[in-house]
């Protein structure tokens, strides 16, 4: 249990994105740190009570998250978006009006092609191993999440995962991944929700590398 | 039968779609199009380029010295076609149709799937897809490119089962080479890392004679770009490494690391970064390439809902990837990308052309496991996915495009040319400013007789064709100037101005005497080129003001 602890602290120390999430407030920081922690043993040990508190954890930090959120009008086009469609309905040939219109100028498509967008986010591996380079998001101070040099202990870890009794917890990441997509995410800081998946795979493949030097070095003795 | 019924029924479509309104959509020609049109143009009339050189082993062109393959493919295209649209974008278009046929060949061989229909409804998609789309219909070397490419890979396949592919496989991917800067560097990648993978049954005594004459082979045709190796213009792209961008990083960061750690760590960071985005669904298939004549608006490389089989598809690719086809899959992808990503552009579609085979190969995975899951349920689905797709295709190319895009792609140019035709006894002034080069737009469109520009041109360039890199256009084609507006000068000569809506203002023209003539504009109404025909006469008779320039 203390070595898994180490390489958890391990983890977390090595993510930029723990330093700006506790800069930026203390307890989100905690409180990110705490659930990737409960998340972690629960891929282990996947007995009912941390199945409960890595749900409610999760929840918490979403909620934060929703909180933090600007609220766009997702149901609305902005000025801009308006004028374009306007445009952009000119220039179809008249017989196909009556789709076009409702494609183009719906409120439902301004939804829509957000929601696209932010899953788009989501799911973009430079997202969180180089602040979105080289396509940065305009009018973003995009934050250092994890330094590629973790891009080879994620996929180690995604690797062990599979052997683990607990790696249905993740799906947990549905929780986020649904406001996320729904709502977006403070830019500055990116969609921390997801911050404790990304921990605890990183700190799995740290103490699963961890026990094979152990092992090693013990053989060598 | 019902197979090769449905093969013509695709080979039929593909030439449909790549073939339809290819001279009008996108409107305009570009200067990359234009410029290789003219040089086989000139080849066809003179057996010289541009610059007066004859029979060149890379191009100069707008200085970037591209391989030749491309340019004299289009001779007889030009022959027969004359000077226009669709003579220039021909060969990429036919280049298109031949590559879904390589294509369905490479997903047979490989076998992704024991059912028949796989291969096909794959290459339909392959066939639909933006990315090869947006490329097959430019007048420039990127779809040939990938022809040559891809059977040269697709060659490499069988021969890992029959000796003799081995041979045909490198020579088409030497050939490659002389067809466009990418292939010089992912050919030796990809060769080098064919041999390593799979070194066990290439190196067995068996295949070893026709690995070396095929190696032999395809060095023998490299003759003549090897006698341009070592001039400026084989390595002309090296500007586009990102050297000074990693500079600027680790000079920020040696406030807390030694800029001897600084360096590697931020080169290597953004050759990832450069690399992962090839593989980003956000950038496969949310975001256009931000080069508007790389891609349709509203309209990534990939449609969005392939992102559903593509994170399949690597799923089970690397699930498998012990099997020699997903070996060779996994090879493909990761090689592909790399000289795009060692260059600074954020995401090139262009540049990463050839990814789009391994990345549908990965699509295809996916497709063949829904597939396999769905049963019966596939079918109406795959009808809806390739409504869908044409619907976004129709919608961002035949739409979108020809409107929003019209002058990135040079529209006007023509208009132009015929606007200029109207007064062969008159001297022009062309401003240039925020225009893209004016002087192969217009020597495509009167048209200018090739020994006139050749003569136009700076006449060292053909001596020192391929030490001479600099770009310095010409700026005097017979009764056309190509520069900046002198006002103290030309009001006070009969001429005519053309400027785009920023060259002379209203106020302008009302102070000075200039009279409008014509007016060129995009299909959305806005100003293209205006001219205006000075009044020497009436603007001495004019009040002098203060000159406004």
């Amino acid at each position: 249990m203390a070595r898994k602890v180490l390489w958890f602290l391990a983890a977390c120390a090595s993510s930029l994105w723990s330093w700006e999430l506790l800069i930026f407030n203390p307890y989100l920081g905690l409180l990110a740190i705490a659930t990737s922690f409960i998340l972690y043993l629960s891929l282990f040990n996947p007995i009912r009570k941390l199945l409960l508190l890595s749900l409610l954890f999760i929840s918490a930090l979403t909620v934060f998250q929703i909180k933090l959120t600007p609220k766009d009008l997702i149901l609305s086009f902005t000025p801009a978006e308006k004028t374009l469609a306007r445009v952009r309905t000119g220039e179809y040939p008249p017989y196909t009006n009556f789709i076009t219109r409702r494609w183009e100028e719906r409120k439902e498509s301004a939804a829509v092609s957000v929601m696209i967008r932010n899953f788009s986010e989501v799911i973009d591996p430079n997202l969180y191993f180089f602040a979105s380079h080289p396509r940065e998001r305009i009018g973003t101070g995009e934050v250092e999440k994890f330094s590629y040099l973790l891009i080879p202990f994620f996929i180690h870890g995604l690797v062990m995962i599979r052997k683990l009794p607990g790696k249905h917890n993740l799906f947990l990441i549905s929780i986020p991944a649904l406001t996320t997509i729904i709502l977006g995410d403070i830019k500055t800081l990116g969609p921390f929700a997801f911050y404790p998946f990304f921990a605890s795979i990183i700190s799995l493949s740290f103490f699963k590398i961890g026990e094979k030097i152990k092992l090693w070095a013990e053989k060598k003795s | 039968m019902k197979t090769t019924v449905a093969f013509i029924l695709l080979i039929i479509f593909s030439a449909a779609l790549f073939l339809y309104q290819l001279d009008k959509v996108p409107a305009g020609l570009y200067a990359d199009e234009v410029s290789t049109g003219y040089n086989a143009y000139s080849l066809l009339l003179t057996g010289k380029d541009e610059y007066g050189k004859p029979y060149p082993i890379a191009f100069k062109l707008l200085g970037s010295y591209t391989p030749p393959l491309y340019t004299y493919l289009t001779v007889p295209s030009v022959w027969l076609f004359g000077l226009n649209a669709f003579s220039v974008r021909l060969v990429s278009a036919l280049s298109a149709v031949l590559l879904v046929i390589t294509f369905y060949l490479l997903v047979r061989g490989l076998r992704i799937s024991s059912s028949r229909s796989l291969p096909l409804i794959a290459s339909l998609f392959f066939a639909l897809t933006p990315w090869l789309i947006i490329n097959n219909r430019t007048g420039h070397e990127a779809t040939l490119a990938l022809l040559l490419f891809a059977a040269g890979v697709f060659s490499l396949w069988k021969g890992l089962k029959e000796q003799s592919f081995l041979v045909l496989g490198f020579l088409t991917l030497s050939a490659s080479i002389y067809t466009g800067h990418t292939a010089k560097f992912l050919v030796p990648i990809f060769s080098l890392a064919y041999l390593i993978v799979f070194r066990k049954t290439l190196f067995s005594k068996s295949y070893l004679k026709m690995l070396v004459a095929g190696i032999a082979l395809a060095f023998f045709i490299q003759i003549p770009n090897l006698a341009i190796a070592f001039t400026p213009a084989f390595s002309v792209k090296g500007q586009l490494f990102y050297s000074s961008e990693v500079v600027r990083q680790a000079n920020y960061a040696t406030q807390t690391i030694p800029q001897s750690l600084a360096i590697p760590y931020f080169a290597i960071r953004e050759f990832l970064s450069q690399f992962f985005t090839y593989f980003s669904p956000r950038s496969l298939f949310f975001l256009p390439d931000p080069d508007p004549q790389r891609s349709f608006p509203e309209l990534s490389a990939f449609y969005p809902w392939m992102v559903i089989p593509y994170l399949i598809g690597i799923t089970i690719l690397i699930k498998t990837r012990k099997e020699l086809s997903s070996k060779f899959i996994l090879l493909l992808a990761l090689s592909t990308p790399i000289p795009a990503a060692l260059t600074k552009d954020p995401f090139s579609t262009y540049r990463a052309l050839p990814a789009l085979i391994p990345l549908m190969l990965i699509i295809s995975l996916g497709i063949n496991w829904l597939k396999e899951k769905l049963g019966k349920a596939a079918l109406p689905l795959i009808i809806i996915a390739i409504i869908y797709s044409l619907f976004l295709l129709w919608r961002s190319l035949f739409v979108l495009l020809p409107h929003e895009r019209a002058v990135t792609w040079g529209y006007g140019f023509q208009a132009l040319a015929e606007e200029i035709k109207k007064h062969p006894d008159q001297k022009i002034v062309i401003d240039p400013s925020r225009l893209k080069p004016v002087y192969i737009e217009l020597a495509y469109f009167l048209p200018l007789p090739p020994p006139l520009l050749q003569d136009s041109h700076d006449l060292t360039v053909r001596d020192n064709y391929y030490q001479h890199v600099a770009f310095n256009p010409p700026s005097n084609l017979s009764n056309i100037e190509i520069r900046g507006i002198i006002w103290e000068k030309d009001i006070y000569e009969e001429k005519i101005i053309v400027g785009d809506e920023f060259a002379v203002s209203p106020v302008q023209a009302e102070e000075h005497a200039l009279r409008k003539i014509f007016e060129i504009r995009d299909p959305l109404g806005k100003i293209i080129f205006q001219g205006f025909q000075t009044d020497p006469i009436e603007k001495r008779l004019k009040k002098p003001k203060s000159h406004s320039s």
